[in-house]
């Protein structure tokens, strides 16, 4: 039996899938979402069993073609020297997220005004200010009012623990004069709509058994359903249909008991990252879209930003019970955030302060690279190295090159076989100079904070690319833009895209919040225009 | 006659007397530090959790040690001294680093979730999750001097 039309059809239900069902849902329209994944079972997650650092579960690698569940896709990343990282479920990627959730800058949106480099946003900082705001209260933020290095604004949620190393770190980057904050972190600190606060279990990218973590799962999917949208799980979209009119009739896709199905939908909405939205594009070619769907600029799949990634660690003589409290959260520095050309190379970087490295994760690195012997002298060797390690993330701005770019495969198919994705990129001598620049700072601030050892990474990290942006930007000119200035397709009235694929730069932060703001900002403009909407 | 079983390798008494040896030569106890040895670990389920490629090599690589203590010494490499087991040990990760390497590192991942051994490094022997652990919210006075510098963010014109 043929689907009903729907209103407007939601493809992929992770941050940004979320965001814009929430931000639609007021509308008493009639929602539906399509996601190729399941529910995830927090019961399920590693820091449930006392394995936890090498339980084999589902969760626990990063990569697609790593874990191969059922709801994923490969990516042929071989042409990459960063990996495509992603997870496939109801939350998507945020159930691996560390939730380090900075904001972007005013200047991230101004690169070509400020800076002579890249695009400058159709929007600014303070059009995204409201949702912003209005997506830290939906996913329950902690943090601490009054950084410096950002407007001014007010997390609703106490900041995450510092720990003795957070403590530590401060120090040093104050010996350095140097800026440092707790960090904006999607994870509760105290009861939150209906939610348990943190536990410090340590390992948030493998998933939180509290569910204290901001998941889209836990923070958006009750709330939106409840309000009315519908979510199908298990069910992957081919392809989006269109008519003569260069309208979006709706998708094709299987459905959980693996049946092709059509859903017809009066607005079809893209939420499927910075990499599968291109893709699936690319693969809804057509008699009026040779090239894929929306793409009669050539630009669907093209400035991919992936924000090339470095890393130093420092090892302490003191224990500073670094391995305790959320992973990838503590503090950040943005001392190097804005462009100083002084510095070799134009925008900048965040640095991320993440806690150390828990019991077996410091044996096995230690007896690996035999810094912990064998023998007599293992358990002086571990008492060295454990509790007393502390890391330090660069995440570097990448700027949109064309030549870095998501293509189909001719070969690589899903399951079902749809064509799967190639990446082909390499991190620009910009963001090398700016990835050695930091790496050094990093090394710099370790050393203030007192490590008696302190090793850098080589760069950019392979298994990084967790940041999918630019791949079908945001633009007033249809031949420079993939979509206009509130998300919808120039070449399709009724297509929307609200994930990082939108982003007309990267920025140099992590992007979850501000691909939330973004969506959240869209299904806003939509709501506004509803009477003209397809004009 | 076998009397071990991990999946589906057998130990005979004779290789797992000398995989006890290898497990205390890699971890021995450290009774000043309350530490056990890794031959006090439960063995048949660090067995079972081996990867398939060294549980396959697993008798052989132990028969090549007790060889070699024969050809040095004409003793069982059970019967030599400490020191000597660790030499002939030493030389077989030489030749072939990748058995004892990844042996090794497979005790040590088992060695670290042991309850016994968890007390010693002052953590509960439990999963993370429901309890958790403290940690302090930290002295937010160390950023009085950040704020004093003021605001960093970039202007933009508009």
């Amino acid at each position: 039996m043929p689907n009903d039309i729907v209103d407007v059809l939601i493809i992929g239900a992770g941050a940004s899938g979320a965001a814009v069902a929430w931000g639609l849902a007021d509308t008493r329209m009639r929602i539906v979402c399509l996601e190729q994944g399941d529910w995830m079972n927090p019961s399920n997650y590693p820091s449930n069993f006392q394995d936890w650092e090498v339980h084999g579960g589902e969760t626990t690698a990063a990569s697609p073609n790593f874990r191969s569940r059922d709801a994923d896709y490969p990516i042929d990343d071989s042409d990459s020297p960063i990996a495509i990282l992603n997870f496939n479920a109801v939350g998507g990627s945020t159930i691996l997220y560390s939730a380090h959730f900075p904001r972007f800058h005013p200047s991230d949106f101004r690169v070509r005004s400020l800076d002579g480099v890249g695009d400058d946003w159709p929007i600014d900082y303070f059009d995204l200010e409201p949702f912003f705001a209005q997506n830290d209260r939906n996913m329950g933020v902690s943090g601490l009012r009054g950084d410096p290095a950002i407007p001014d604004h007010s997390p609703p949620l106490p900041h995450i623990p510092l720990g003795k190393m957070g403590e530590a770190m401060g120090r040093g980057f104050n010996r350095l004069g140097w800026h440092w904050w707790p960090s904006d972190s999607a994870i509760i600190t105290e009861p939150y709509e209906g939610r348990g606060q943190c536990l410090n279990l340590g390992p948030c990218n493998t998933g939180c058994a509290q569910g204290a973590k901001s998941s889209v799962d836990i923070a958006y999917w009750p709330v939106v359903q409840r309000m009315g949208v519908e979510l199908r799980t298990n069910c992957r979209v081919s392809h989006i249909t269109v008519d003569d009119n260069d309208m979006a009739t709706g998708a094709v896709y299987w459905d959980a008991d693996g049946v092709e199905q059509h859903q017809p939908a009066e607005m079809v909405i893209m939420a499927c990252n910075g990499v599968g939205t291109p893709r699936l594009l690319l693969n809804s070619k057509s008699s009026q879209f040779p090239e894929g769907l929306a793409n009669r600029s050539g630009l669907v799949g093209k400035n991919l930003m992936l924000h090339p990634w470095g890393h130093a660690s420092g090892l302490f003589a003191e224990p500073l019970e670094s391995h305790f409290g959320p992973q990838g959260c503590c503090i950040l520095s943005q001392q190097f955030y804005e462009t100083d050309l002084s510095r070799g190379f134009v925008r900048g970087y965040n640095l991320q302060i993440t806690r150390g490295s828990p019991p077996v994760s410091t044996a096995r690195m230690g007896m690996a690279t035999g810094s912990i012997p064998w023998g007599a002298g293992h358990h002086d060797g571990f008492e060295r190295l454990y509790d007393r390690t502390v890391h330090v993330g660069v995440c570097a701005e990448d700027l949109p090159e064309e030549h870095n770019r998501v293509v189909l495969d001719d070969e690589l198919k899903d399951s079902n076989g749809v064509p799967a994705p190639r990446i082909e990129y390499r991190a620009s001598e910009n963001s090398l100079n700016m990835l050695a620049h930091g790496t050094d700072r990093a090394a710099e601030a370790l050393e203030a904070a007192g490590a008696i050892e302190v090793n850098k990474s080589s760069f950019p990290m392979r298994m990084a690319g967790w940041h999918l942006l630019g791949t079908a930007r945001m633009g007033s000119d249809p031949n420079r833009s993939v979509v206009n200035e509130w998300g919808r397709s120039h070449d399709v009235r009724n297509l929307f895209i609200v994930d990082g694929s939108v982003f007309v730069t990267s920025g140099g932060v992590n992007p979850t919040t501000t691909i939330q703001a973004v969506a959240l900002y869209i299904a806003d403009s939509i709501k506004n225009r509803l009477a003209t909407l397809f004009d | 006659m076998p009397t071990k079983i991990a999946s589906d390798v057998s130990l005979s008494d004779a290789h797992y007397d000398i995989l006890m040896v290898v497990l205390d030569q890699i971890i021995p106890a450290d009774p000043g530090k309350g530490k056990p040895s890794a031959a006090e670990l439960d063995v048949d389920e660090l067995l079972r959790t081996l990867d398939a490629q060294i549980l396959s090599s697993i008798t052989v690589q132990l028969d090549l040690l007790d060889d070699a203590a024969h050809a040095q010494s004409d003793k069982s490499f059970v019967e030599l001294d400490r020191a000597t087991q660790n030499e002939v040990m030493d030389a077989l990760r030489r030749n072939d680093p990748g058995f004892l390497q990844r042996l090794a590192i497979h005790t040590a991942t088992m060695y670290y979730q042991d309850a016994r051994v968890m007390a010693t490094i002052g953590l509960p022997p439990r999963p993370p999750y429901p309890e958790g652990y403290t940690v302090p919210r930290g002295d937010l006075s160390l950023l009085d001097p950040v704020k004093e510098r003021g605001s960093i963010w970039r202007r933009t014109s508009d």
